[in-house]
């Protein structure tokens, strides 16, 4: 029952009260009436919930497949169809809101549909359904009052089977049009359907509904299901519920798709085998390399015998070198990687530029491996090679960029509301009052406290124990809102961690497991390899000389080494960025944070460059373009610049 | 009218070509709609009575400024408190055709309040179409009319459905009013049905009976309506609140220790 309801009883009662005590009939009359209205509206209410709501069947088709799982791509644009239907009509008011997981981004028109009858809209209608649907979200709960998205709509109209028809529903489920010919507007006109398979006849009513989204970040993602919000005409009923329609898709991540590196005209007649580079360095391909005067030691085969005559002194030729070049990208994934919301934690800079990177590489035949570096472990992937290869390096970065939080034991308020919030969208009849009875409390944050740990207990199949303890502990109720949060895809949400009381030592131990992990590939390297450092290198700067040595190493071993150093702010360490542009404290914050990494990018860039190592402080296509360049000199073995900037 | 389709690219007839105008139009029909809702407010707020016009206007000025914000009970109280100060006090009920009109324009007011502005809006331009068609501007759409049931067509369904359940809710108060001890006739009444019935109490027992029923119906009712989840959970917070003071302490007394330890 909503306040509407509420008050309009109220008022009732006190009428119906004040007519039989002062023997006024029209006035008990008139609010017996009253009553008696809302009784009957809340008995049709019931009926529909009862009886329509269970029929009401949903179907949703991502880029117009149903499949229940998929792969999707970072940063394309992804068609979704909602088609509801039923077997009898469909009664208003229905609000119908696809759950869309936060690593998605709504795009596009605010609604689009096919309705089920030849349609007649305009502009104005479009303000009127706007403000329709505006007036029924004012009366939802406070916490779910915000602004239409595009998955969402209301059906204010009976859908019915009176329309034309007829189609059929075919064995396997699909409908299909039984008139071939009949014009294309008439085919979401369709609802006349019926059942030959069974012999069955009936009608359905169907709506399709479609919108568009945006990918933001590679992982995983769930498509849970519908939150429907039935009303009656007046307002004075509300019930929702979610309805699952679960479709998990993997989510990989976007790349960069470079020029062609292979040269298009053809400059030498041998050309080498994909995969394989020639290296101006001395060995055995079939290019002459150079020509030098014969020393002891020299196979004679290799002497030049015409330039020899020539010359009147014996002549070698050496030959270049013809190699494999192999890329080694070290991708960190500590916690400061992970967070700041889907499309804008550095993690997704990180895939986007490492993605790139193997795509160049593999499409030159180059053969790619990913070192996986989290806070505690290093996890090494084989080496991929080929298109195959290079689907199976997305897909391992698409499992590294979505795992579990850690346990988290802080709670706060900020994450009481976002766990409050989604349980409301995917488990709204949890939270109902008469379902879940609780001890009596003045106080509504303490009841919100109880309905939570109810629904959570419910959801989780807690006992009574940890049930209680959810309702008493901060620690146990923080613990299982982050699991909550995160298995309904929300991105991590701060406090994840104690603060530690040296976030230096944090540091080191990332270099130091960093640094281990190059020394092993180090040591199973060949010649001119590149090792390209993917991560969050400015939060542990001071702790960069334990990086320092396997670097030299590598330099020395005549390997290319390259950092990435994304930061989150997107904004290059330049001088103009550290002058606040006005005087208030955000503004004043933002160019001390920038002040503050703009020195420590100067001490890393100072430190790195010197010794022939190129640094990209930005996730973007120039960082891609510097490694690419880096992977150039590795396969033609010149050494022009060492190191550089971007 | 289709409220939902907002993507249509189709050419949507002479009417929508002159979207200004019509617009313009169906204002002017949300504004007679307004008017006739306060004339007919002004006659069951104020018949009979000897009030100044300007006090008239500004109660009926308030209370339609209700309506626009959807406030139907403010009407009802409206016309609750016109009832309480206007209608005789009288010892017996004696409804007719008048109080049960009464009541009925009453309710469908209150209706159309709660309806609120979308159905005002479809009605204006139910009003707005059939004027111009009756004028010939517009020209009826033959295609849309032959194939599908017309917009218009289930407005008047849901109206005429919608007063013939207030014509029988009605109906069934003013009966109800009627068979109630409330007065002091129909105490005299029951208390003469009572005892002429074999000194049973008529009829407290029948009624007893079908409150009983009606209650477990509704509990039946309201219990197969859950889902499991919600079963589960009823379940679950009803065993935890008979044990809430003992779980409660066993858990409060093992934080305290921790927080010590």
């Amino acid at each position: 029952m909503t306040n509407r309801a509420r008050w309009l009883l109220i008022v009732g009662l006190v009428g119906l009260f004040g007519g039989i005590l002062r023997g006024q009939e029209l006035l008990s009359f008139l609010s017996l009436s009253v009553f008696a209205w809302v009784l009957v509206e809340w008995f049709r209410f019931q009926a529909r919930v009862h009886f329509e709501l269970p029929r009401i069947k949903f179907e949703r088709r991502v880029n117009g497949s149903s499949d229940l799982s998929g792969t999707l791509w970072v940063g394309r644009v992804v068609q979704i169809d909602v088609q509801v239907s039923s077997l009898t009509t469909i009664h208003p008011v229905i609000q119908i809101r696809d759950v869309v997981p936060e690593i998605l981004e709504l795009v596009g028109p605010s609604v689009t549909t096919t309705h089920a009858e030849p349609t007649k809209t305009d502009a104005k209608q479009r303000s009127f359904i706007r403000y329709l649907q505006n007036r029924f979200i004012k009366q939802y709960p406070k916490g779910d009052a915000v602004p239409l998205p595009p998955n969402q709509w209301i059906l204010d109209e009976p859908i019915n089977a009176n329309g034309l028809g007829p189609n059929r529903l075919a064995g396997d489920g699909s409908w299909f049009r039984e008139k071939p010919d009949a014009p294309v507007d008439s085919l979401s006109s369709d609802r006349f359907l019926t059942k030959p398979a069974t012999g069955l006849s009936g009608t359905v009513s169907r709506v399709t509904f479609s919108y568009k989204v945006g990918v933001r970040a590679a992982g995983h993602l769930t498509l849970p299901g519908v939150r429907l919000t039935l009303q009656d005409h007046f307002g004075f009923f509300q019930m929702h519920r979610f309805v699952q329609v679960e479709q998990k898709f993997r989510l990989l991540p976007d790349y960069f798709q470079s020029a062609e590196l292979r040269p298009t005209v053809k400059r030498q007649n041998s050309l080498p085998q994909h995969g394989i580079h020639r290296l101006q360095r001395s060995g055995t391909g079939a290019e002459l390399l150079e020509l030098r005067e014969y020393v002891d030691g020299d196979p004679p085969k290799s002497i030049a015998w015409k330039v020899s005559a020539r010359r009147d002194k014996l002549m070698t030729r050496k030959y270049e070198s013809e190699v494999p070049v192999r890329i080694h990208l070290f991708i960190d994934g500590s916690f400061s990687t992970r967070i700041g919301g889907y499309g804008l934690r550095l993690m997704d800079q990180i895939n986007f530029v490492a993605a790139s990177v193997a795509k160049a590489a593999i499409s030159v035949g180059d053969p790619v491996s990913g070192i996986l570096v989290d806070e505690t472990s290093v996890k090494r992937l084989p080496w991929f090679a080929g298109d195959r290869g290079f689907m199976q390096l997305l897909k391992a970065l698409s499992e590294f960029s979505q795992i579990a939080p850690p346990a988290s034991l802080t709670m706060t308020n900020y994450l009481m509301q976002c766990g409050l919030r989604v349980l409301n969208e995917r488990f709204p009849e949890l939270l109902e009052r008469r379902y879940q009875p609780i001890p009596f409390t003045f106080f509504s944050s303490t009841r919100e406290r109880f309905r939570m740990a109810g629904a959570l207990a419910e959801i989780y199949q807690l006992g009574p124990q940890e049930h209680v303890e959810c309702i008493h502990d901060n620690s146990k109720l923080a613990y299982f809102l982050h699991r909550f949060l995160d298995d309904a895809g929300m991105t991590w949400m701060a406090p994840m961690i104690v603060a530690p009381p040296d976030p230096a030592a944090g540091g080191a131990l990332r270099m130091q497991i960093l640094g281990d992990a190059m020394g092993k590939a180090l040591a199973h390297a060949r010649d001119n390899e590149v090792f390209v450092v993917l991560g969050d290198l400015l939060s542990c700067a001071p702790n960069l000389h334990q990086l320092l040595r396997v670097v030299k190493l590598a330099l020395g071993k005549h390997h290319r080494v390259a950092f990435v150093c994304p930061t989150s702010t997107f904004l290059r360490p330049g001088s103009e960025i550290v002058e606040p542009k006005s005087g208030s404290i955000h503004d004043l914050m933002l160019a001390a944070e920038q002040a503050r990494v703009r020195d420590l990018a100067l001490q890393m860039k100072r430190e790195l460059v010197r010794l022939g190592v190129a640094v990209s402080f930005s996730g973007e296509r120039n960082a891609i373009q510097m490694i690419i360049a880096e992977m150039g000199l590795a396969r033609d073995g010149r050494t022009l610049i060492q190191g550089g900037m971007s | 009218m289709d409220p939902i389709n907002v993507s249509s690219s189709k050419d949507d007839g002479p009417a929508l070509r002159s979207p200004v105008n019509t617009e313009y139009f169906v204002q002017l029909a949300d504004l007679a709609q307004l008017l006739v809702m306060g004339l007919l407010l002004d006659l069951l707020l104020f018949e009979g009575a000897e009030i100044a016009g300007l006090v008239r206007l500004g109660v009926v000025a308030a209370v339609l400024v209700g309506v626009l914000k959807s406030h139907g009970w403010l009407l009802l109280f409206a016309l609750q408190v016109s009832l309480f100060s206007r209608e005789p006090r009288r010892p017996d009920i004696m409804l007719g055709l008048v109080p049960w009109l009464y009541c009925l324009s009453s309710i469908a007011l209150v209706g159309y309040a709660y309806l609120g502005k979308p159905f005002r809006n479809r009605v204006s331009r139910w009003i707005v179409a059939q004027s111009r068609m009756f004028l010939g501007v517009e020209e009826k759409n033959v295609a849309q009319s032959s194939t599908n049931p017309p917009a218009n067509w289930r407005l008047f369904q849901f109206v005429g459905t919608q007063f013939l359940v207030w014509m029988v809710i009605t109906f069934v108060a003013m009966l109800a009013l009627l068979r109630l001890p409330i007065t002091t006739t129909a105490r005299s009444e029951w208390f003469r049905n009572a005892t002429e019935n074999d000194f049973t109490v008529w009829p407290g027992a029948s009624l007893l009976v079908l409150s009983l029923m009606l209650v477990i119906v509704f509990m039946e009712a309201s219990w197969r309506q859950m889902t499991g989840a919600q079963a589960g959970l009823y379940m679950r917070s009803s065993f935890m609140l008979d044990h809430y003071r003992d779980l409660r302490m066993i858990v409060v007394r093992r934080l305290k220790k921790k927080k010590v330890a």
